[in-house]
C-alpha cells in the first residue's frame, strides 16, 4: 500500500496543514475504490481486549476450515460473519514460571514475556504491543498515531504494575493509559472539529493556537538543551517526550474539516457516564466508546484503536445474570463456568456493537469493517485454569480485502499465536516479517486467513 | 534497569532486607520444593542460591558493616514530578486557584511506588496533553500582579518580562536562570503577546510555558564533579534542595531554601540535615504519599460489596475509612514523631459516626473524632481497620490470602512467587444448603501440594483475622459456625490483630522492612548493591531514634546515598 497522504492538489487549503485531515468523500476518485490522489483507502487496525478469557468449550467453534458454525460464545457476532476469521488450538509459548494472567497478556499483545519486576507482585511487558507496532507505521498520517478507550474500568487491577493496568504498551517502560472517561475522548477527538463550512472559506489558525505553538516550540528546545546533559538512557527518555509534544503539535495544527462525508461526522458530547453497581451503565458506556471509535476511524483522525473493554484479573462486575462476584473471582468458580460463559456472550454483544456499526459505515465501494482488522483477545484461555494454551484469537474485519472473507475457522493445535499476528502484520501491509522473542519467536504467518 | 530479587549478590529489592537478617529474604521459594516441615525452601530455580544458606524460617545470616560491599551511590534517572509534587508546586508558585484548575496525569505505581515509576516510565503523549491543558489552566487562573512586580509600559515590555522569566523561573525550575534561557523565554512572552495584543496574555504564555519545560516537569540532577570521587557526583545545592523538599514536604523548595542551596549550605551532610529537620517539623506531606502508597489505604475508596449482605456499606464509608487511616498515620509520623511500630498496635483512632457504628462505638460530634478503639474487639493499628480489612476481602467474603500476602510482602518484605499458569486454581463452592466458614472453604489451598507452598505462607497470617467480615465489621460466627481465628505467624501463635500487632512489633524485620520501602520512595529506585552498607547505617540510625520515620527521613536526606548519585560514561 501506499502511503496515504493527501496531496495539495487534492488538499488546497495548505497552511501546513499536512497531517491530520479527516478522509472526506470529495477526496475519494470517482469510482470510491480509492482516493482521488490514487492512493489506496486506508487500512485500520484495533485491538479490542476482554479479561479473564472465555470459556473453550464455549468458544471453539466445532467445525473448522471455511464451512463452519459460529460457537455459542460467538453467536452474537452472526451479522458480521462473514468477516470474522476464528484462529483456534494456538498456544502463547511463553517460558514457565511466569505470573497468570500477566502471562498471557503480554505473550499475546507482544509476543515477549512479561518482566518481573522484584518485590510486590508486578510484571511489565517485555516490548511493544502490537497496536504501539502497528501505530508507528499505520498511524504517523493521522492527527492521533492511536486512540485507547475503555469500557471495564471499574475492575481494573493497578497494584500489580504496568502489565494489568495498561493495554497499550510502546516499550517495556512506556505503558499508556487507558480513556475511561468518554468526555475526555470526546474533547481530546473532536474538541477542536467543526461541522462544515460553506463558501469555503478556510479558517485561518488562531492567535491562541500560534502562541500554544510558539510555547510548544519553546518547550522542545529546552528538552533537547537538556538532553545535551544527560546520560544515553535519560536521552531516550525525553526523546519520548519530544514525540509527545509532536503529536500534541500535529493536534494543534491540525485544521477541523470543511465538509464530511457520509461516514465522518462530529458527534454529539455524550455524558460522562461511570460505570455503576454490579454493571449497571456498562452497556451505555460501551455504546459511547464504541460511537467514539467509529467516527474516530470514519473521520480519520486514527487509524489505531487498543480498545480495553475490560482489563485482565479484571474485578468488574457484569450486568449477567448469576454473576454475582467480581468478574475475575466469578471465572475461578468451578460451579459458575455456565455463568462465565453468559458473560462472555455478553461481552461478545458488546464488541457486535462495535464491528456491526462499523459495517454499516460506507466508505467508497467498501465499509469501515472490511477496510479494518480487529484482534480480538484476551489474557488466558480459561480463567479457572490461567490457561496458555488454545488462546482465545478472533481476526475480524476484511483488512481491505486482504483478509478471507468469508472468514474460515482454523484449528491449529500447539500453533504458537505469535504467527497469527504476523497475520495481522501481512495483511496490513506494515513490512514486519518476524517476531517475537523465546518461545514465541516466529517468522510464519498464518497464511490460512489470508485471502490470497 | 531491573533487578531479580532472587540473586544472591546481584543488585536486589531484598538484599538489603537480607543483609539485615530478614527471616526468608530472599524469596521464598513456593515455587518449588517442601521440607519435611512444610516449609518452604529458597527457589530451586535460583542458581545462585543453591547451597548459599538457610531456608525460609530461619534467619539468615546478617551483613555486619564490615562485610557489606563498599559504598556505592546508584546512578539517578531523571523523574517525573508524581502528581502531588506537580499540584503542590504548582499551587505553592500560582496559588490555590491555579490548583484547581489542574488536570494532571494520574501516577503510575512500579514496585509499589509512583516515584520508582516516574524514574523509569517514558511520559506518554496522554501525559503531555494533560500538561499542557493544565498549564495553560493555572496559568490563566494565576494573579498576574504579584508575579511580575512591574507595571508593563508597552504591549511587549521586555523589562517587565526579563523580571518575570528571571523571578517566576527561579521559583519553578529551582535554579537560577542561563542568560541564554531568560533570553529566549522573554523573545517567547514578547512575541505571544504581540500576537494575542495583550501583555498579560504574554505573560501568561511565558507561565505556561515554562510549567510544561522539563525544567520544572523532571527532577534532573546533572550535579557537581568531585576529584576524589570519580564516576561519581554530588547533587548542586540547588538538585538538592529540589530534592530534599520534594522528598520530605511533597512540594517545590521555599525561596528560603533556594537560597540556602545559593549559599552553598547544601554542599555538606550538616546543612542538608538541618534542612531536612527543618522540613520535617514542618510537616513531612512527602512521608504521607509514602505510607499512602505503602499501605494503600485510600483503594478501599471505590470499592463494591455485597449490599444484600452488608447493608451499611456505603460510598462514604469508604470514604470514611481511608480517612481514618489517613489521619491515624498522619497523626502518629507527622504530627507526633510516633514509634512506627505503633502503627501496628496503637488503638488510636479517627472516626466519624458512619465508621463509628461499624467499630460499635459511639462519639460525639460531626466530622472526624479522636477516639480509642476497644481493645475487647482485638483491632490494633493499620491492620484492625477498615481499609484494611475491607480493602483485602473480595464483594461477599473475607481474603485469609490477601491479608497474609500483605503482610509477608509489604510489612515483612517477603517475595512470594506468583500463581502458576496452567493449573486449576478452584475453590469448591460449598454444597447447597451446607455453607461453611471461610477456613475450612480454603483448605483446599493447604491440602493440595501445588498450592500449598504459596498459601501456608498467607492463609494462616489471614485466618488471624477471620473476626472481621468482608467491609471490616466484628463478627462471631459465619454461616453459623463460630469464627476460630486461632493461627501463627512463623510459629508464633495469635488470635487476634492485636496479638498480631505485637508480634510484628517484637520481630525483628518488621521495621527495617519499612525503612526499605521508605528508601525505596525517597529514592526512586529498589536498593542496589552500593546502597547496602548506607543503607545499614540508615538502619542503626533508624533504630537509635527508637523507630521516628521522621528521623529516619532527616538522616536518609543526610547520608551519602541520598546526595551523591553514580555517572555512566556516557554522561558528558
Amino acid at each position: 500500500m501506499r502511503p496515504f497522504r493527501l496531496s495539495r492538489r487534492t488538499w488546497l487549503r495548505g497552511i501546513g496543514a499536512t497531517v491530520g485531515l479527516p478522509m472526506l468523500e470529495c477526496m475519494l476518485n470517482n469510482n470510491g475504490t480509492a482516493l482521488a490522489a490514487g492512493d489506496a483507502l486506508p487500512k485500520r487496525f484495533i485491538v479490542w481486549y476482554f479479561g479473564n478469557g472465555p470459556v473453550p468449550p464455549y468458544w471453539v467453534p466445532t467445525a473448522t476450515g471455511a464451512s463452519w458454525d459460529l460457537s455459542p460464545s460467538l453467536l452474537p457476532l452472526a451479522k458480521v460473519k462473514s468477516y470474522l476469521n476464528v484462529a483456534s488450538g494456538y498456544d502463547v509459548k511463553n517460558a514457565s514460571g511466569g505470573v497468570a494472567h500477566h502471562q498471557g497478556k503480554c505473550g499475546i499483545l507482544s509476543a515477549t514475556n512479561h518482566i518481573r519486576l522484584s518485590g510486590r507482585n508486578t510484571t511489565k511487558f517485555g516490548g511493544p504491543s502490537i497496536d504501539q507496532v502497528i501505530a508507528q507505521k499505520l498511524g504517523a498520517q493521522s492527527t492521533f498515531p492511536f486512540i485507547g478507550p475503555g469500557v471495564c474500568r471499574d475492575g481494573l487491577v493497578s497494584g500489580e504494575g504496568p502489565t494489568l493496568q495498561y493495554l497499550s504498551h510502546k516499550d517495556s517502560d512506556s505503558p499508556i493509559p487507558t480513556e475511561w472517561s468518554p468526555q475526555a475522548l470526546f474533547d481530546r477527538l473532536f474538541g477542536n472539529f467543526t461541522p462544515a463550512m460553506s463558501g469555503g472559506a478556510a479558517p485561518s489558525v488562531s492567535a491562541g493556537d500560534k502562541v500554544r505553538q510558539l510555547v510548544l516550540d519553546a518547550v522542545r528546545e529546552d528538552v533537547r538543551r537538556l538532553q545535551g546533559k544527560l546520560g544515553s538512557a535519560d536521552r531516550v527518555r525525553l526523546d519520548g517526550h519530544l514525540t509527545a509534544i509532536g503529536d500534541l503539535q500535529k493536534q494543534v495544527t491540525a485544521v477541523s474539516p470543511i465538509a464530511v462525508g457520509t461516514g465522518c461526522q462530529k458527534p454529539t458530547r455524550p455524558a460522562d457516564l461511570r460505570p455503576g453497581s454490579k454493571g449497571a451503565n456498562l452497556v451505555q458506556l460501551n455504546q459511547i466508546m464504541a460511537d467514539l471509535t467509529r467516527y474516530a476511524l470514519a473521520c480519520d483522525l486514527t487509524r489505531v484503536v487498543a480498545f480495553h473493554f475490560s482489563p485482565e484479573t479484571g474485578y468488574h462486575y457484569l450486568p449477567v445474570s448469576g454473576a454475582d462476584a467480581a468478574h475475575h473471582d466469578l471465572t475461578h468458580d468451578e460451579g459458575k463456568q455456565a455463568v462465565v460463559q453468559t458473560t462472555t456472550v455478553w461481552t461478545m454483544e458488546r464488541l457486535a456493537y462495535l464491528a456491526e456499526s462499523m459495517l454499516n459505515t460506507v466508505e467508497g465501494d467498501s465499509n469501515l469493517l472490511r477496510q479494518s482488522l480487529m484482534l480480538v483477545t484476551s489474557g488466558v484461555s480459561q480463567g479457572l485454569t490461567h490457561g496458555s494454551k488454545d488462546f482465545p484469537i478472533l481476526l475480524l474485519g476484511g483488512a481491505g480485502g486482504a483478509m478471507k472473507s468469508p472468514g474460515i475457522h482454523w484449528r491449529k493445535v500447539g500453533g504458537n499465536s505469535t504467527d497469527v499476528l504476523l497475520t495481522i502484520h501481512r495483511a496490513l501491509g506494515t513490512g514486519i516479517t518476524a517476531m517475537g522473542k523465546d518461545g514465541l519467536v516466529s517468522s510464519t504467518p498464518a497464511t490460512e486467513f489470508l485471502a490470497s | 534497569m531491573q533487578y531479580s530479587a532472587r540473586r544472591r549478590y546481584g543488585p536486589g529489592g531484598f538484599m538489603f532486607a537480607a543483609a539485615l537478617g530478614v527471616m526468608g529474604a530472599l524469596s521464598i521459594g513456593c515455587t518449588g520444593v517442601v521440607d519435611g516441615s512444610g516449609n518452604a525452601k529458597r527457589d530451586p530455580l535460583s542458581p545462585s542460591s543453591s547451597g548459599k544458606g538457610g531456608t525460609s524460617g530461619q534467619t539468615l545470616p546478617g551483613i555486619t558493616l564490615d562485610d557489606a560491599p563498599p559504598f556505592e551511590p546508584s546512578v539517578l534517572p531523571v523523574r517525573r514530578l508524581i502528581r502531588t509534587e506537580y499540584s503542590n508546586a504548582i499551587r505553592d508558585l500560582l496559588g490555590a486557584k491555579a490548583e484547581a484548575a489542574l488536570v494532571a496525569p494520574e501516577d503510575a505505581l512500579l514496585n509499589g511506588f509512583s516515584t520508582i515509576a516516574a524514574g523509569q516510565f517514558t511520559v506518554s503523549s496522554h501525559a503531555v496533553e494533560a500538561y499542557e491543558k493544565s498549564a495553560r489552566a493555572a496559568a490563566a487562573a494565576a494573579e498576574l500582579p504579584p508575579l511580575l512586580g512591574c507595571q508593563p509600559a508597552t504591549l511587549d515590555d521586555r523589562n517587565c518580562l526579563t523580571r518575570l522569566v528571571e523571578t517566576f523561573g527561579r521559583r519553578a525550575w529551582r535554579r537560577p536562570l542561563e542568560p541564554d534561557e531568560t533570553a529566549r523565554w522573554v523573545n517567547l512572552g514578547a512575541e505571544a503577546a504581540r500576537t494575542l495584543g495583550k501583555f498579560d496574555e504574554g505573560a501568561r504564555a511565558v507561565i505556561a510555558g515554562m510549567l510544561q519545560s522539563p525544567y520544572f516537569l523532571y527532577f534532573a540532577p546533572v550535579g557537581v564533579s568531585a576529584p576524589d570521587r570519580p564516576n561519581q557526583r554530588r547533587l548542586s545545592g540547588y538538585e538538592l534542595a529540589a530534592r530534599l523538599s520534594f522528598t520530605i514536604a511533597g512540594t517545590t523548595p521555599s525561596d528560603q531554601l533556594l537560597l540556602a542551596a545559593e549559599r552553598g549550605e547544601l554542599d555538606e551532610a550538616a546543612g542538608v540535615r538541618t534542612a531536612a529537620r527543618a522540613l520535617v517539623e514542618k510537616g513531612a506531606a512527602g512521608l504521607a504519599t509514602f505510607l499512602r502508597e505503602h499501605i494503600g489505604f485510600a483503594e478501599v475508596q471505590g470499592l463494591d460489596k455485597d449490599t444484600t449482605l452488608f447493608p451499611t456499606w456505603s460510598a462514604t464509608l469508604a470514604t470514611a475509612m481511608a480517612e481514618e487511616t489517613r489521619m491515624f498515620v498522619e497523626d502518629l509520623v507527622q504530627k507526633r514523631n510516633g514509634d512506627a511500630r505503633d502503627l501496628f498496635t496503637s488503638t488510636d483512632s479517627f472516626v466519624n459516626a458512619e465508621l463509628a457504628k461499624l467499630y460499635k462505638i459511639t462519639v460525639a460530634g460531626p466530622g472526624f473524632t479522636r477516639t480509642s478503639l476497644p481493645s475487647s474487639q482485638g483491632r490494633a493499628g493499620i491492620l484492625g481497620q477498615g481499609s484494611f480489612l475491607a480493602r483485602l476481602s473480595h464483594r461477599a467474603t473475607t481474603s485469609p490470602t490477601f491479608r497474609g500476602l500483605f503482610v509477608r510482602e509489604r510489612l515483612l518484605c517477603q517475595d512470594l512467587a506468583p500463581p502458576p499458569a496452567n493449573v486449576d486454581a478452584t475453590i469448591k463452592p460449598d454444597a447447597p444448603g451446607q455453607p461453611t466458614s471461610t477456613r475450612n472453604r480454603i483448605e483446599r489451598h493447604r491440602s493440595d501440594p501445588q498450592c500449598n507452598v504459596c498459601h501456608e505462607l498467607m492463609d494462616p497470617i489471614g485466618i488471624g483475622f477471620e473476626q472481621f467480615d468482608a467491609i471490616g465489621a466484628n463478627r462471631n460466627t459465619e454461616n453459623g459456625i463460630a469464627i476460630d481465628a486461632n493461627t501463627d505467624l512463623d510459629g508464633e501463635p495469635f488470635a487476634t490483630v492485636a496479638e498480631l500487632g505485637q508480634i510484628l512489633r517484637r520481630r525483628e524485620d518488621t521495621m527495617p522492612c519499612l525503612l526499605i520501602n521508605l528508601y525505596r520512595f525517597a529514592s526512586g529506585h529498589n536498593e542496589t548493591e552500593g546502597e547496602i552498607r548506607a543503607l545499614l547505617a540508615l538502619e542503626e540510625a533508624f533504630k537509635a531514634s527508637n523507630y521516628h520515620l521522621a528521623d529516619a527521613m532527616v538522616e536518609l536526606a543526610a547520608s551519602d546515598a541520598f546526595r551523591w548519585f553514580k555517572i555512566t560514561e556516557e554522561n558528558q
